[in-house]
């Protein structure tokens, strides 16, 4: 009795072992588009737009943007109802978590521009929850229906090169005004100095995770590879890629800020100069 | 606008816009807050450890002078005991020339005393040895006178002897 029924598990583990295989082994899946097309459409969005509330046709990299602002806002509006009129001289795990979030990027602020440090440590917390928060976002997976009628998942915003060029010059630009605001029109030759600064920002933030976003576009475009892996490409290069993007940019924004808002050494003065040099 | 690789001014500027929504949004929201939060409990943890600085500097102190308090009364303890030592030491030796002084006074009266029984004692024997030679020649004396008589009887009668052999 107990033989028969260990043959027929056998038999039905078979069974759907082969269904299985012929399935994932059979066509190309429930693809309409190869896959040049769906790179090419991951970068460039010509074809996938979506609509910004009827007004105009924008990247669905614009609506992630929008959507991380608001789920964001709405977490720091929670956290500053419920958890943080809650806080003790001993933290707990919320606390403590809360307090390391805003501790890092002030310390990294107060670290790396220790004269001029105001406005950084905000402009650095927006920034780095900004791109952390987005570029996890893509794993959410949210749709979002395209002017063409097709259901897309919401890309990370920052992988639209509009979204990682505004990123690019707006840092750029908040650093100009630190400059600006601590020395003066020094400040602004310190800063044009760095020209390619928005160039190279916004495209390493557009590499980054665009790369990431192909990957990904081409392992869930074969069936066949979209069991297990995407565990690995999806989750944990994206968590890799979150952590990465988020600490190059605000350090590289809290380094150049300091650079650029230093305050001016005054000159020794000529007699001495020359004495030092006759020393010398 | 349309420039290459589908770059929209205006979405950068939607994008720009969302971005200074999102940071000033979660400053306000968030960061201030937590940050006021640490800063204040920062202050007052440093004044909490300034206190505790002051405290302990003036503990400090007061052990130093506790400490200097106990020097003095040490190196007063120490000059007493030299003192009183040295008090000691003078009523022993005074009392040690007291009794040197009476050992000599001792001395001296027995050696007198001495003297005087040694006088004595030889004016005793001086007379006792003159009355011993007086009682002696006394007595020689009579002895001798004695014996000449005995002698002279014994020669008288020797010569009577003879003549009645004769």
């Amino acid at each position: 009795m107990k033989q028969n029924k260990r043959k027929l598990i056998l038999w039905l583990a078979l069974i759907v072992v082969l269904a299985v295989a012929s399935v994932l082994t059979g066509g190309a899946g429930g693809e309409t588009e190869s896959v040049q097309e769906v790179m090419r459409d991951a970068v460039l969005h010509e074809s996938g737009r979506v609509s910004l509330f009827g007004i105009k046709d924008v990247n669905p990299g614009l609506i992630s943007a929008y959507v991380v602002t608001v789920l964001l806002l709405v977490l720091a509006a929670c956290l500053r109802i419920f958890a943080v009129p809650r806080f003790q001289d001993v933290p707990g795990r919320l606390q403590m978590l809360l307090e390391l979030w805003v501790g890092t990027f002030r310390d990294m602020a107060e670290k790396n521009s220790p004269h001029h440090n105001q406005v950084l440590g905000p402009y650095l917390f927006g920034a780095g929850s900004y791109i952390f928060v987005s570029t996890l976002f893509e794993m959410l997976g949210l749709q979002a229906v395209t002017t063409a009628g097709h259901s897309i998942a919401l890309p990370a915003p920052l992988s639209d090169i509009n979204g990682a060029i505004a990123m690019g010059v707006l840092s750029y630009l908040f650093i100009l005004s630190g400059g600006v605001g601590a020395v003066g029109l020094r400040g602004v030759g310190r800063t044009l100095k760095e020209f390619s600064l928005p160039i190279s920002m916004s495209f390493r933030l557009f590499g980054a995770l665009l790369s990431g976003l192909l990957v990904t576009e081409l392992v869930y475009f074969y069936i066949t590879l979209s069991f297990v892996l995407p565990v690995i490409v999806g989750v944990l290069f994206t968590l890799l890629h979150a952590l990465i993007q988020s600490y190059v940019l605000t350090m590289l924004v809290a380094l150049y800020y300091g650079e650029v808002s230093e305050p001016v050494q005054p000159k020794a003065p000529k007699a001495k100069r020359n004495k030092n040099a006759l020393a010398a | 606008m349309n420039l290459p690789l589908n770059i929209d001014l205006q979405q950068i500027f939607l994008h720009m816009l969302n971005f200074v929504i999102l940071a000033g949004g979660l400053y306000f929201i968030l960061y201030s807050p937590v940050k006021k939060f640490m800063d204040q409990r920062a202050a007052r943890y440093a004044e909490m450890d300034a206190a505790a600085a002051q405290k302990l500097a003036e503990a400090e102190k007061l052990a130093a002078g506790h400490q200097a308090q106990l020097d003095k009364l040490e190196d007063e303890l120490r000059e007493r005991r030299a003192e009183s030592q040295k008090i000691a030491q003078a009523a022993a030796q005074q009392q040690l020339d007291r009794a040197q002084q009476q050992a000599d006074q001792i001395i001296a009266a027995a050696r007198k005393n001495a003297e005087s029984i040694r006088a004595k004692a030889l004016t005793d024997s001086q007379k006792e040895l003159k009355e011993l030679a007086m009682a002696a020649a006394e007595k020689l004396a009579l002895s001798s006178s004695r014996d000449a008589f005995d002698e002279f009887l014994d020669l008288a009668e020797e010569g009577d002897q003879h003549e009645q052999h004769e």
